[in-house]
This record gives C-alpha cells, structure tokens and sequence, in this order.
C-alpha cells in the first residue's frame, strides 16, 4: 500500500531540513498567535495575568474568568476549526485538482444556511447545537450535489465546471433561504446571526458544541491522514495514478467523506466561514512546495494562525463590539482568489 | 439552405432570417399576449372580454378603470420590460463566456445589487432615495470591479466569471455583516426587496424605461451577428474581420446597462436571466439569440407575475419567489443534462 512507502521520497521533493525549521517556525507563529489570542481584546491583559490564570492562580479574579472562560475557549475553538477548515480545503484543492476549490465556494455554507433556516423555521430550532446538526445534513447534500454535477460528464472534472456548479446551487440554496425569510420574519433574527460565523462563544456554547462534533472531526482527520499519500501520486495525473497502483474511486471516495465531515463540523461549530481553505493550501504549497504531507504538515498550523489572526484583527478593529472572523477572513481569502484567477496558467483557455 | 431561411428585401435592405427562429418569435408573442390578456383580465376582480373592451374604452365604472388603467397595465408593461432586459442580459453575458450558468444572477452582480439596497437602506438611511437607485450603483459598480479586476490584456470570459464569482462573496459577505447591526424591521425590508417583485411598479416612470429597453434590444439585434461570429471561436471571428476587444465591450456595456434596468424595475428577480437564453436555444437549435431570449425573458417573468398574483389572491406574492420554484429545478436539470455535451 502507498501509504506505508518511504515518506521522504514524495512528489516535488528536496531535502527535508528547511521544511523541518518551516515546521517549527509556523509552530512557534501558532504559539505567539495564541498568547495574542488571550491577550488582545476588549479588555487587554498584561502577559502575567494571562499566565497567572492559566496556571490557576487567583481564580476569582477578572483576569482569570476572561481569560479561562472566554478567550481561552475561543482560541481552542479557532485552533479546531482553522485545523479542519485548512484541511478539508486541502484535500478539496487536490481531489478536484482545481487551486480555486473551497467548501465554501462549493456550496457547503448555502447548503448549511438552507438547512438552518428550514430549522429554524418549520421546527422552531433555535440552539446552537441543533443548528449544528441540521448545518451538517445541508453541507453534505450540498457538497455531494456538487460533487456528483462536477464528476458526472467528462471524464476529468474540470475546475470551472466545479465551481459554477458551486455557484449554481449557491444560487439555488440561497433563493429557497431568502424565500423562507420572507415568509417568516421572526426566523431572520436567528438566522443572521448565524450566518456570519464567529468565534465568540455565549457562555461556553461553542466549547460545549465542539466537544460533541469532535468525533465527526476526529474520523475526518483520519481518513484524511489515511488518504494522503494516494492523493500525493494523483498530482501527477490520473493516468500514472492508476498505473501506480492507487485506486482512484476508493481515494475519491474517501476524501469526499473526510471533507464532509471537516467542513461541515467546521461549519455546524462557528458558522459558515468561507475562503479559509481555499487560501492555507496555497500558502501551504508557497512554503512546502508540492509534497502533500509537508503541505498537510503545514495546514495544521497555518489554518489556526490565518483563523485566530483574522478574528483577532476583527476584535482589534473596532472600538466597541467586534467584525467576526467569517466577515474578515473573506477579507484575506478573496485576494487569494482573485489572484489564482489573475495569474494561474492552467486557467487561461 | 435557402429552405431554411425567410429572404427579407426591401429597397436597398436584404435580410436572412432563420425560419424556426421566426417561427419561435411568433410562437412566444402569442404566449405574451395571452398572458398579459389573462393578466388584465384575472386577478382580484375577474373582467370578461366585453367588459375589459369597455373598460379601456373609458366606459366602466371608476373603481374597474382605476384597477385596470393604474395598476394592472403598467405592472404588466414593467413586467415586460423588465422580461425583456433580463433576458437580454442573461444571453449576453451567456454567448459571451461560451457558458450556460454565467448569466448575472450567478457572477455577482445580484451581490452588487444587495450592498447598494443594503447601503441605501441602513447607511443612509435618506427615505427619499428609493432603493431601486441603490441597487443600480451597486449592480453598475460591481459590473466594472469585476471587468477592471479581471482585466489583462483584455478580458478573458473565464477569468471574467471567476472574478465575479469572488467579488461577489466578499461583498455578500459585507451584506451579512452590515445587516447584523440593523434593527429588524429593516432587515426584513432588504429581504423582501432582494428576492425581487413587480408589486411597487407604479412608481416606474414607464416611459423613460420603455424608451431605454427598446434602445438596448435594438443595440443587441445589432450585436447579435457579431456575437454569432465570435460564438465561433474570438481567433476565427478576428480573422473574418470582426473588431473583438470593441465588441466585447460594446456587449459588456449591453449586458451590465440591461441587467441594471431590469433590477430597477422589479429588483433582482433570480433565474430569468438565467433561463430564458437555454431555453431559447433548446427550441431553435442554435444561439446566440438575443432577441428571442429577450422575449423569453418577457414572456417568463410576466407568466411568474401572473401566477405571483392570482395564486393566493388576494396575497400577492413577490414575483422571485414564482421564479425560484421554477427555476431552480431548470438549472439542476441544465447542469446534470445539458452540461454533460459541452466541454466546459
């Protein structure tokens, strides 16, 4: 089996050491990103108190309650969701093989939305954790629609045909919600709170809504690892792919679900936050290189340090309240965009 | 192949005509006109044909002049225009990519249209600007971020599509954001008008629009001949003497002027402009036909608004949400069939 051969002979591959001290600086970012994440906010802490409160001490005080029941579960709610939404945009980029793929490009936010506004609306869901769920069963219909539009005809998935068809049931889902909002008013009040995704937790919400979807993530991140190095050797085309013993319906197969599972649990626990997994792969790739693994390696902190970065710029921005993280990382993810567009080679038909 | 055509001369004009193309034109304009004497006709008060006769006329009493005269005949006019321009637009944008699912619904020029709605409504807050001119600047704005971000050496149609479809998440998602700070009321105004609907219409100045389509179908009639050459490949159309980059932005013009007078009249109506140039094109075999999915255009909307009004009467239900329940299954079944023949 692939997955078991020789990690250090992978496609693109030069010497290991620079991307060892890549590694350990995105760590090191990842660290500073998060004391940052503790520190900043509507009320700033000295580095003392920060870590006072970390280690127990003083429990009563403000410090303490801010740091241990607000920002230290937002930051770890970043760090899962940065780490799910880079991945899932990682595998996504690659089984597509289309640099401008991204769950939320492919319809999973509408998908989601759609099914949450159902919710709210015909059942009266109004807790977070219901939305959770009802935000997964929308992301995957929507994302295997998707899927099934893109792969269907030709024989190689084309990049524009996947992402129209994205748009297209963007285009569907987000009619059948503003339909509904329009029926019902009073579902508009829960509903735009949720679709601008956030970090920012009332009482310990997105902590709690975490812990249950973890296993749903930690099944993804899984398979992901599992399907790694077979879509490492797809890079080189289908046809050498096949030759080199991966199968390519098993591969596929299994990294739909993987993303599935990431970005819909990405989703059901902060929200519809788009534009993330499509800019950490290419960074990722700037930094790694091809290599699938190192670019994974790389994912795992740079989608923490975009995500906890963005909703730290949005809660440094303004004066009073914050902008949330979906609405900034749009902000950092459609440059990215529009600049694969501007200058990828493989696009210009 | 002269079996196929209708020569029209006269004078010093000579004129090919595709038959089933005129045909389908004939066809349609019935449809149109059936529709729109059911509309005057149907709705909260039923007329017969002798009484709409007299009532328009001027023989009736004030109350059925007043429903008919006032309110129905210049919704379905508007309704008409407003057919006519999405359709124009949608084919435009549609034979100029090569691409079914690029009309202006999809590269986000309805984003344009909710940021300036938004904008108007919750930032300036100025009661007398209608929201309508909101949605224009932002239709038109948007329409020229996208041709200038995209531009390289001239545009490219992918990389046009691409670039709308970015632009307009990032400014969806300044929708969202800025609509967390609304009061509700508010937020319920702008819902209501972006899923788009003919029941303001009266306030149009039906005139000045009926003057700005007909000019705009009569430049796309012009257009419609280029278009077929550059439909060809832009290499071969070059070569056979076509001036492309000046078209091409001669029908950008077109497409984006057209949109921006459908989305004034009844706001951003989705799946017109989509669907009239496929269905157009499935029927005649061949595109692209402006014109004809223009009509189409017409004749869908103002079937939407028929159907809008008299569904639940007396509820008028806003004409986007008839459009979405038809559409949508339209583009599904566009995609999974129609898509399959094309190499995209």
């Amino acid at each position: 089996m692939i997955f078991f051969k020789d990690h250090s002979q992978s496609v693109g591959d030069g010497h290991w050491w620079p991307r060892i001290i890549i590694i350990s600086v995105l760590a090191i970012g990842l660290g500073m990103m998060i004391f940052a994440g503790l520190v900043f906010g509507a009320r700033e802490l000295t580095l003392s108190e920060v870590w006072n409160a970390l280690r127990g001490h003083e429990s009563e005080s403000i410090a303490s309650i801010t740091v241990n029941s607000l920002r230290l579960p937002r930051v770890l709610v970043g760090i899962v969701v940065g780490i799910a939404l880079a991945v899932a945009g990682l595998l996504i980029q690659n089984i597509t093989n289309n640099g401008l793929a991204d769950p939320g490009i492919l319809g999973i936010n509408a998908g989601a939305s759609t099914a949450v506004v159902i919710g709210i609306w015909a059942f009266g869901f109004s807790s977070s954790f219901d939305l959770g769920w009802l935000s997964i069963i929308g992301a995957s219909v929507a994302i295997i629609i998707v899927m099934l539009i893109g792969f269907s005809g030709a024989r190689h998935a084309s990049p524009i045909k996947l992402i129209l068809a994205g748009a297209a049931m963007t285009a569907i889902f987000s009619s059948i919600t503003s339909s509904i909002l329009f029926l019902a008013d009073e579902t508009i009040n829960v509903f735009r709170h949720w679709i601008v995704g956030s970090l920012s937790s009332g009482g310990n919400t997105r902590l709690l809504q975490l812990t249950g979807f973890l296993p749903l993530l930690l099944i993804g991140m899984f398979i992901s690892i599992f399907v790694l190095r077979g879509l490492d050797v797809l890079q080189l085309g289908e046809d050498t792919a096949l030759a080199l013993g991966v199968s390519l319906q098993q591969i596929r197969f299994l990294g739909i679900v993987a993303i599935v599972l990431l970005a819909a649990s990405a989703t059901a626990i902060a929200g519809p936050i788009g534009f993330l997994g499509l800019a950490t792969p290419h960074v990722a790739r700037a930094l790694m290189g091809a290599s699938m693994i190192w670019r994974f390696a790389a994912c795992l902190f740079l989608g923490p340090i975009l995500l906890l970065g963005a909703d730290i710029i949005g809660r440094l921005l303004l004066q009073s309240g914050e902008i949330q993280v979906g609405v900034v990382i749009v902000f950092i993810g459609v440059p990215v965009f529009l600049s694969v567009v501007r200058y990828s080679k493989e696009l210009i038909i | 192949m002269t079996q196929s055509y209708f020569h029209f001369k006269f004078m010093h004009i000579s004129m090919l005509f595709y038959r089933r193309s005129v045909y389908f034109g004939l066809i349609v304009t019935v449809c149109i006109l059936f529709v729109v004497w059911s509309s005057l006709s149907m709705g909260v008060r039923n007329f017969g044909v002798v009484d709409l006769w007299n009532i328009m006329n001027g023989n009736g009493d004030s109350t059925d002049q007043f429903m008919l005269v006032e309110l129905r005949v210049p919704r379905i006019v508007a309704g008409l225009l407003a057919g006519m321009a999405f359709g124009i637009s949608g084919e435009t944008f549609q034979s100029l990519t090569h691409n079914d699912l690029a009309s202006p619904d999809m590269i986000g020029l309805n984003a344009g249209a909710a940021l300036g709605v938004v904008a108007v409504l919750l930032l300036i807050e100025n009661p007398f600007i209608p929201l309508a001119v909101g949605a224009v600047l932002g239709v038109v704005v948007t329409a020229l971020v996208i041709t200038l971000v995209s531009w390289r050496n001239g545009i490219n149609q992918t990389r046009f599509v691409l670039t709308g479809i970015g632009v307009g998440a990032l400014l969806f998602a300044i929708v969202q954001y800025v609509l967390l700070s609304a009061n509700v009321m508010q937020v319920a105004q702008a819902y209501r008008w972006l899923i788009g609907s003919l029941n303001a219409t009266t306030a149009c100045n039906i005139s000045a629009l009926t003057f700005l389509v007909v000019s705009i179908s009569l430049l796309a009639f012009r257009t419609q001949p280029v278009l077929a050459l550059m439909d060809m490949g832009e290499g071969v159309a070059q070569n056979l003497g076509v001036h492309v980059s000046f078209w091409r932005v001669l029908v950008i013009g077109i497409a984006i002027s057209a949109t921006a007078t459908a989305v004034y009249i009844c706001g951003p109506v989705a799946f017109v402009a989509f669907a009239s140039g496929p269905i157009t094109r499935l029927v005649i075999g061949r595109g692209p036909a402006v014109f004809l999915s223009g009509l189409m255009g017409a004749f869908l909307l103002i079937s939407a608004d028929f159907v809008a009004r008299t569904l639940f009467s007396p509820i008028q239900l806003p004409v986007g949400l008839i459009t979405v329940f038809v559409g949508a299954p339209f583009l599904i079944f566009l995609i999974t069939f129609q898509l399959k023949k094309q190499i995209l």
